[in-house]
């Protein structure tokens, strides 16, 4: 027995006194404000008080605790400054997912106890231990020097309302790692340890003996295999792996050290084979085939399918050949750019239950519910009405949390154990065995007049799938529409390939394919400029769409906003100023989609008076539905936004269905819905009220929470007094609309029939530029500032568009100078948040963000998605910035120090 | 090995808390090698979370009162890397205060000790050149003492565990005799384990420089004084110009330079000189008496 001081309290805990704080806070204790993010004391989400000091409580064992007063973030606000911290955080919009918000405040609360006059330098200095993946810092920053006493450099933010913040800064919100059922088992996977071979035994004798135990293995499901596109995979492999970390058996046991003993009892033998660990390889005629029944293979939607290639999309138009058998000058680029993971601070989390009629429920850390319950269906060969999925508070997703991860292994070991049973991926299966962003290599090559036009493209983009298809042969549909970029090119075609290899599959990361396909294009481009001796702004602007311009699909372009987009931001960054022979300016263009997808909502006006909104679709963090859904119902209502809830978000069992957060699409799809929703509501509205006003309902306006008549002061009734009157008389107040948007019109023949992703649906348009200061010694590359211009359509909620802004650009930072999954042979090597170098705080830049308004005649009061964009440029711009200060292009990323070294000393590897 | 876990799940240690040094010898003793000494235990718990295992027994030193102060010359072993940080330093000893705001991240630091960052024998101990280049002795619970590079020497053959560390003395270099310090990082991210660290002591006396100490951490496999570089830098003018001059390449390529996760052996040799004379240049230009801003020990 240990005795902790918590939180002002006294605790006796039994837990070994070995066993990190972390664990018995939340194993114990039950107090889950600490974050298990990475458990390896790096993200710093389990960040707790020691006395009045910071703390990673996963390293911090027991014994050392209970010498001192342990602090949470559950602790009430009357001891301390945590309070005056919520509330900065809140007001500023410094919470998005909110799984690293509980540690950063309390990081953040020790410093300004310690130094209430700390510099923005200061602050970031003592926060560099709490990552954030959301936010980009930027508003965690201004939170924390809105309470410092030190000069402001930073005007005091605007407070604005996001439903799901007062849960996040009480650290009281549920996310998949926080999940609990009475006498629940964990669970875990036993994983091939080599990336390719014939399994040969598996023996689960040893584990299956042991007391409380359950195993699951290939034998239990009732498919062999499944798939998004192809049904390639098997959800346990039992003949062959085909890479390291492939799952081979699945374990629950009563608590983690059974587990881990259980795991290790499972004896498995694989012949290793020989592998295929690059793209460029796997396409040679001779290279082993990683699926030799590809053909056989059962196939969700149609896909090209040949040797290791799993999918591709070509779009063609013009008369390539001859463009380039006539051209002035012919331009050649090759770009690679490496795996990098979605790097969300929440590991993939579930729990299983089974329901009292066989069927389950599973409530997972999901961006898309229905996607889960459909993928499950299959898996478990049950109707979908039969499986309910709920999303949990979602500690980030960025596209890595779109499918099935181990639903399906929780749902069979809950059925076959008649136990709940719960699993949380490890850091290091996130990094070696998740589905990160795919590697690609681009070919682009352009043909060019005497005049300096590019009158030819060809654009072939090799992804590296993986070892399963998963939805990368999507993904080539959305890379093969960006091979010219958002410029008008005659003759072109774009080709993108899906390709197998030995290692982890590949999927969706934020803008998918985008940042590959930008930086190509782009750095492509100021290759051209700098062949013609032209300068690279002015080669763009020959080249940009104008209004009416076909787009390489056909599309017809309207109103395109990248000119505004790039003069903004050549202002912003004076691009024309004198500066250091160091320094450098990147400029880098593209356009971008509003994914579509079907969506609904519900809306309720409550007895209180405030509109309740009901959606299938889930708040992942982005602020989609908690700040963007939420601002159109109040202003579609006339309330304000601390009138509207998200009642009830993500739950197959209470919603009609949603596309899932992806694509940029949830506030323009759901957003669109809503406001249906709210007609059909406030129709009722105005004759509920109509009717205790004595008025005809054309006299009757809604607003300020009140139906009034018009022009007669006083005459007023209350939305709540409209809500009560209606449950006596005609019930209650709420209307369901669904969404779909109209499809954009685009050219068949020149996509082909079954191009997954034809168009992009109201297209946003894009300028990033970007000042870097290059270390001619050390090879550093140091951003002094980054200006983001981006038609966002209608600027619904201008503070949390900037949030998605400033995260989506670090993150693209993030691939362009720190992250790379580093590959030996298909094995990643560096499978731990040490290795793999999410930016923190320190590698924050100052970021601009100017919003270009070009409404959407389909967007929700003319918004476009805003999610994506943000990504998919600064690779290309940074390049071009690297370029500009050292006159030389880097053709690989990321750009790390050692790399671009060597593009200065001139020892360049392709 | 043809399958993996990564559920790994340690056995725990038994954890023994001696209040004294004797005891802690005698549990030390009676336990033999089984037993690992710990102050902050954040090195054991960050190697056991990359699925090291711990010890059987772990003897946690942090209930043995005392040795924890942080003076001029002299910092307790059981002092964490927060208590240092904290302490405003001129001088020489400077130079540990800027290496201590660098070691890992400040959460991390409020709990390791120096006595742990020494005996880790970990490569990229973020103290030990700076103490190197302090002439910094370690003494241990028998009354006994060694410099600290005989220490960082013995750590190659010995179990670090064995020693019971009290207390670091060094040389302060007094900045009223015209002693400056600083110790500058470089690393790819904030808080990521060093790729170098430089820790300088330099006297200056008329504008040259009179004595001259550099110790480089991470680079190499053990932390290294760079006698040679020394040597240049005596009677040298305490300018940019003229340490940027004197500390190139050649005085530095013989090292045997470390290849990791961090970085390549070939980027180390690239990049030392420049951070020796960064980190000489810092000192100077702090001179004896001012205090580091925020960003002054990195690169």
């Amino acid at each position: 027995m240990t005795d902790l001081r918590l939180n002002g309290r006294s605790v006796s805990v039994t837990s070994d006194p070995s066993a990190p704080l972390l664990d018995v806070l939340r194993d114990e204790i039950g107090d889950m404000s600490a974050k298990p993010g990475c458990r390896e004391g790096r993200c710093g989400a389990c960040t707790v008080l020691l006395d009045d000091a910071p703390v990673l409580s996963c390293l911090l064992p027991l014994y050392r605790a209970a010498d001192g007063e342990v602090t949470t973030a559950l602790v009430d606000d009357g001891d301390g400054r945590l309070g005056e911290v919520r509330a900065a955080f809140a007001r500023a919009g410094a919470v998005q997912c909110g799984v690293c918000t509980p540690g950063m405040m309390i990081a953040a609360q020790a410093l300004l106890d310690e130094r209430l006059a700390a510099s923005r330098a200061e602050i970031r200095e003592r926060l560099v231990n709490n990552m954030c993946r959301c936010t980009g810092y930027t508003k965690i920053l201004d939170a924390v020097e809105s309470l410092s006493t030190s000069e402001p450099s930073a005007p005091a933010a605007e407070p604005f309302h996001r439903d799901d913040v007062a849960a996040k800064v009480r650290a009281r919100a549920t996310y998949g790692v926080d999940l609990e059922a009475p006498h629940a088992l964990v669970a875990g996977l036993v994983r091939s340890g080599v990336p390719c071979g014939r399994v040969t035994r598996i023996d689960t004798s040893r584990a299956e003996a042991m007391p409380g135990v359950t195993v699951v293995t290939a034998a239990d499901f009732p498919v062999s295999r499944y798939g998004i596109v192809v049904r390639d995979q098997p959800p346990l492999a039992a003949d062959q792996v085909l890479f390291t970390g492939e799952p081979l058996v699945a374990v629950a046991a009563p608590d983690a050290g059974t587990l881990a003993q259980a795991i290790a009892a499972v004896k498995v033998d694989i012949d290793e084979g020989q592998g295929v660990y690059d793209v460029e390889s796997a396409l040679a005629p001779d290279s082993p085939r990683l699926h030799p029944g590809l053909q056989d293979y059962e196939l969700s939607v149609p896909t090209e399918r040949e040797g290791n290639v799993c999918g591709r999309s070509t779009v063609e138009t013009g008369d390539v050949a001859a463009a380039f058998e006539n051209a002035a000058l012919v331009v050649e680029g090759r770009y690679v750019t490496p795996r990098v993971h979605q790097g969300y601070i929440e590991p993939r989390a579930c729990l299983a239950t089974v329901a009292e009629d066989g069927g389950f429920h599973v409530t997972t850390s999901t961006q898309n519910p229905f996607q889960v319950r459909a993928t499950l269906s299959t898996l478990l060969d049950m109707p979908e009405h039969r499986i309910r999925v709920t999303a949990s508070t979602v500690g980030g997703g960025f596209g890595g949390k779109l499918e099935v991860t181990f639903e399906h292994f929780a749902c069979l070991l809950a059925r076959k154990s008649r136990r709940p049973v719960k699993m949380v991926s490890s850091r290091a299966e996130e990094l070696a065995a998740a589905n990160p962003r795919e590697n690609a290599v681009v070919f682009i090559r352009s043909a060019v007049d005497a005049e300096g036009h590019i009158v030819g493209r060809e654009v072939d983009c090799l992804l590296d799938a993986g070892a399963y298809a998963h939805d990368t042969p999507f993904i080539c549909a959305v890379a093969s529409l960006q091979g010219t970029g958002p410029y008008r090119i005659d003759n072109a075609r774009s080709t993108a390939v899906a390709v197998y290899t030995n290692s982890q599959p590949t999927g969706a990361y934020r803008g998918p394919s985008g940042p590959q396909m930008v930086l190509a294009v782009e750095a492509h481009m100021d290759e051209i400029a700098r062949r013609l001796g032209v300068d690279r702004i002015e080669l763009r602007r020959r080249h940009f769409f104008r209004d009416g311009d076909v787009a390489l699909n056909g599309q017809v372009i309207e109103e395109p906003t990248v000119a505004e987009c790039m003069n903004r931001a050549l202002k912003a960054i004076d691009y024309d100023g004198s500066r250091a022979s160091d320094r450098g300016v990147g400029v880098a263009c593209a356009w971008w989609t509003t994914t579509g997808g079907p969506a609904s909502a519900t809306a309720r006006l409550e007895s209180d008076g405030s509109i309740g909104i009901v959606t299938g679709a889930t708040e992942i963090g982005s602020g989609a539905l908690a700040t963007g859904v939420v601002h159109l119902a109040a202003t579609a209502m006339g309330v304000g936004p601390q009138q509207v809830s998200l009642a009830s978000t993500g739950d197959t069992a209470t919603s009609s269905f949603d596309f899932g957060a992806q694509g940029s699409r949830t506030t323009f799809n759901v957003g669109n819905a809503v406001l249906r929703a709210c007609d059909g509501v406030r129709q009722q509205v105005l004759e509920e009220a109509a009717h205790l006003l004595e008025a005809p309902v054309d006299d009757l306006e809604i607003a300020d929470g009140s139906v009034r008549v018009r022009g007669v002061a006083d005459v007023a009734v209350s939305l709540a007094e409209v809500a009560t009157g209606a449950l006596g008389r005609t019930g209650p107040i709420h209307a369901s609309a669904p969404y779909v948007v109209p499809p954009t019109d685009f050219d068949s023949s020149r996509t082909g029939p079954q191009h997954f992703y034809p168009t992009f649906n109201s297209p946003s348009f894009h300028c990033h530029a970007v000042e870097v200061e290059v270390d001619r010694e050390t090879g550093q590359v140091r951003i002094v500032r980054y200006v983001a211009a981006q038609d966002v359509g209608k600027a619904l909620v201008p503070p949390a568009i900037e949030g998605q802004i400033h995260g989506g650009v670090l993150q693209g930072i993030g691939l362009s100078l720190y992250e790379e999954e580093s590959l030996v042979d298909g094995v990643v090597s560096n499978a731990s948040l040490d290795g793999y170098k999410l930016p923190t705080v320190m590698e924050s830049p100052p970021i601009d963000c100017l919003l270009v308004e070009s409404p959407s005649a389909h967007g929700p009061q003319g918004a476009k998605g805003v999610g994506e964009p943000p990504i998919i440029v600064p690779a290309a711009a940074l390049v071009s910035a690297v370029a500009d200060a050292t006159g030389q292009q880097t053709t690989r990323l990321p750009m790390t120090p050692e790399r671009v070294l060597q593009h200065l000393h001139g020892e360049v590897t392709t | 090995m043809v399958a993996i876990s990564t559920h790994a799940s340690p056995a725990r240690p038994q954890v023994h808390l001696p209040r004294t040094w004797e005891q802690a010898a005698d549990v030390l003793d009676a336990c033999g090698p089984d037993a690992s000494v710990a102050g902050g235990a954040t090195y054991l718990m960050w190697q056991a979370a990359h699925g090291r295992p711990l010890p059987r027994h772990l003897i946690s030193l942090h209930r043995i009162p005392g040795h924890a102060e942080v003076q001029a010359g002299s910092v307790g072993a059981l002092a964490s890397l927060r208590q240092v940080e904290q302490r405003a330093m001129s001088g020489a000893a400077r130079a540990l205060q800027m290496a201590a705001s660098v070691a890992a991240g400040p959460s991390v630091r409020s709990v390791a000790t120096v006595g742990g960052n020494l005996a880790s024998g970990f490569a990229h101990a973020d103290l030990v050149p700076a103490l190197m280049a302090l002439d910094a002795r370690v003494h241990l619970h028998d009354d006994t003492s060694l410099p600290v590079e005989q220490l960082i020497e013995q750590l190659v053959d010995t179990r670090p565990d064995d020693l019971l560390m009290t207390r670091v003395t060094y040389n302060p270099g007094s900045a009223g005799d015209g002693w400056t310090g600083a110790s500058v990082k470089l690393s790819r991210r904030g808080m990521d384990l060093s790729i170098a660290l430089t820790a300088v002591a330099l006297r200056v006396v008329d504008q040259r420089v009179a004595e001259a100490r550099i110790a480089v951490g991470s680079l190499c496999d053990q932390a290294v004084r760079l006698k040679e570089v020394e040597a240049s830098l005596l009677g040298t003018e305490a300018s940019a110009e003229a340490v940027t001059a004197i500390v190139c390449d050649e005085h530095l390529q013989h090292l045997p330079f470390r290849d990791d996760g961090e970085t390549t052996a070939a980027y180390r040799r690239c990049v030392a000189a420049p951070v020796v004379r960064r980190a000489v240049n810092v000192a100077l230009r702090l001179g004896p008496h001012s205090t580091p801003q925020a960003g002054d020990a990195r690169i």
